[in-house]
């Protein structure tokens, strides 16, 4: 079929999978908020829709802004733009937009929002489930069984920076009835060493596994 | 036996030899067990279904993804028909918490989890953790002269745990049960052959054997890490029920190999008790057996 300048149903279809030039532009300036290539932002089919939520969140002008300071000089965001890129990133690793700090929606001039995910298919697409080869509960699990396999090695050359801010996500330990502290007590400090490390039997076990917490 | 999910209108003109109250794993079981005898049976429930659909699970799955905190009943939408509690309903205040859900909490420890109000009940993201209880446990006053003894003891409820371990075609390993003291017939096992421990349950089985101090007994004790039989999918076990075996509602793909989705606690294999048929009858509301609907981290703590 060829198209020719009228366009047709299959132009159209044609139309929307090419990726738009400023989704790739918005993925190639988020590789260093990320940690990842834009190859592999771009394969998550979430560039397009993180863009307009993030300009739909702080504003175009603002984004831009920030973007621009990203892709200058990272180092040197601070303040709200500082927050604006933890928000992107955190927005990449997780499908949800974050609720941003409380001086950040004054000086953006927004109402502070609520945390939300962006769509069903940016939970799975998250990237923090690359980084300890997990998976996304309640989708593409892995096969039966597959648990019992000692977890692949992490590819991270640096270990993950802890991160100071308190996350919005609730721990199961918030809610005083749920088990006793008793369970999560006195396992660690036992003769037979710490729990990351290693097992009775595999004693080839007791390298590195990195156990962000 | 035949199921029809009805509003209603449509229910209230027909006559009924038993109405059953609620849809979830008791209401259920008891009307599959008059349906069995051929009664009309009809069970009202106040929570929504619809998830038994290809396109109410899809909107399932949606939900499960699109919640921010994965909780219980993450998968379920809000029915201000009927309200779920939830485990989102507390919040933390640093000195305790507060409680602004269905369930007015206002004692010192909340009720910390969900439960939900839908077709299937709180079976419907459940842990699935399938534990008879032990024998010790029906007689503690005289055990240990603490607390009260049941008016029955484990050997009169043997049977039912036998029945509704068929039921709900749990997974498990009875030698090792046996072995824990809680007796069954030296042949018994389990519906399904027990779920392969996780590589993290490998690296706790180093606390076996560890000796800890219980300050409520004031006693030490050894640790002993064992498996829990689990309601959930896994492979049947070809010597069930003498060498009849077990076959999952539902089941499709090779026998003893496929035949489940992949051992998760949103998965519980239900008994098909009549023989195979070409058409998905059944006779208790079916979980569909792909939904995602509870997170590992709000874990159900017995007790
Ligand atoms: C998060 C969680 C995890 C759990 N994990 C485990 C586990 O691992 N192992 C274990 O053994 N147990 C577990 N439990 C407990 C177990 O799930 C429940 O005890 C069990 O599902 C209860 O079944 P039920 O049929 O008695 O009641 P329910 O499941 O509560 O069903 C009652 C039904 O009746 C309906 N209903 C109520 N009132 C009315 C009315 N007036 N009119 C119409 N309908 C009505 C409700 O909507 C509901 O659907 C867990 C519970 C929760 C909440």
């Amino acid at each position: 079929m060829s198209g020719g300048s009228n366009p047709t149903d299959h132009d159209s279809d044609v139309r929307t999978v090419r990726l738009s030039d400023e989704g790739r532009r918005f993925a190639e300036r988020s590789a260093v908020l990320t940690g990842f290539a834009p190859y592999d932002l771009l394969a998550t089919g979430m560039a397009d829709l993180y863009l307009a939520t993030a300009r739909e969140q702080v504003g175009a002008a603002v984004l831009d802004a920030v973007l621009a300071v990203v892709d200058r000089d990272p180092d040197s965001l601070s303040g709200t733009d500082l927050e604006v890129a933890r928000a992107l990133t955190y927005l990449w690793y997780t499908g949800a937009w974050p609720r941003l700090a409380p001086e950040a929606h004054g000086l953006l001039r927004r109402e502070a929002a609520v945390e939300f995910i962006v769509s069903p298919e940016a939970y799975t697409e998250g990237l923090v489930w690359r980084t300890f080869t997990g998976h996304p509960a309640g989708a593409r699990a892995p096969g039966f069984a597959t648990w019992a396999l000692k977890p692949s090695p992490l590819s991270w050359p640096e270990s993950p920076v802890p991160v100071a801010a308190p996350g919005p996500l609730l721990m199961w330990s918030d809610f005083p009835s749920a088990l006793p502290p008793s369970v999560f007590s006195s396992v660690d400090d036992s003769p037979g060493g710490s729990l990351a490390t290693g097992s009775g039997q595999d004693p080839q076990n007791s390298h590195t596994e990195e156990t962000p917490t | 036996m035949t199921t029809r999910t009805a509003h209603g209108t449509v229910a209230n003109r027909r006559r009924y030899d038993v109405i059953v109250v609620g849809a979830g794993i008791a209401g259920s079981l008891i009307a599959k067990q008059f349906g069995r005898q051929g009664w009309q049976v009809l069970i009202l429930e106040a929570g929504a279904g619809g998830r038994e659909t290809w396109e109410g699970h899809l909107d399932a799955v949606a939900t499960f993804r699109s919640a921010v905190a994965k909780v219980p009943n993450s998968a379920f939408r809000y029915n201000a028909a009927a309200v779920s509690p939830d485990v989102l309903d507390l919040a933390p205040d640093g000195l305790g918490f507060t409680a602004n859900g269905y369930f007015v909490q206002n004692g010192g420890l909340p009720y910390g989890t969900d439960y939900l109000r839908a077709v299937g009940g709180s079976g419907m993201h459940w842990l699935g953790i399938c534990l008879r209880i032990h024998p010790d446990d029906f007689a503690v006053k005289t055990r240990y002269g603490y607390g009260r003894d049941w008016p029955i003891g484990y050997h009169d409820l043997e049977p039912y745990y036998t029945a509704a371990e068929r039921e709900i075609g749990v997974a498990g390993d009875a030698q090792e049960q046996r072995e824990l003291g809680i007796p069954s017939d030296p042949h018994y096992v389990y519906p399904m052959h027990k779920i392969p421990p996780s590589y993290l349950d490998e690296v706790c089985r180093r606390l076996d054997g560890r000796v800890v101090h219980d300050p409520v007994a004031v006693e030490d004790f050894a640790l002993q890490v064992v498996s829990v039989p689990q309601g959930r999918n896994s492979t049947p076990n070809p010597r069930y029920a003498r060498g009849l075996g077990y076959l999952p509602e539902g089941a499709v793909g090779l026998p003893n190999y496929g035949e489940r989705c992949v051992g998760n606690a949103s998965c519980v294999p239900l008994y098909r008790s009549v023989p195979r048929r070409p058409s998905g009858r059944r006779c208790v509301p079916r979980r569909s057996s792909l939904t995602p609907s509870r997170s590992p981290r709000a874990a159900w703590s017995p007790g």
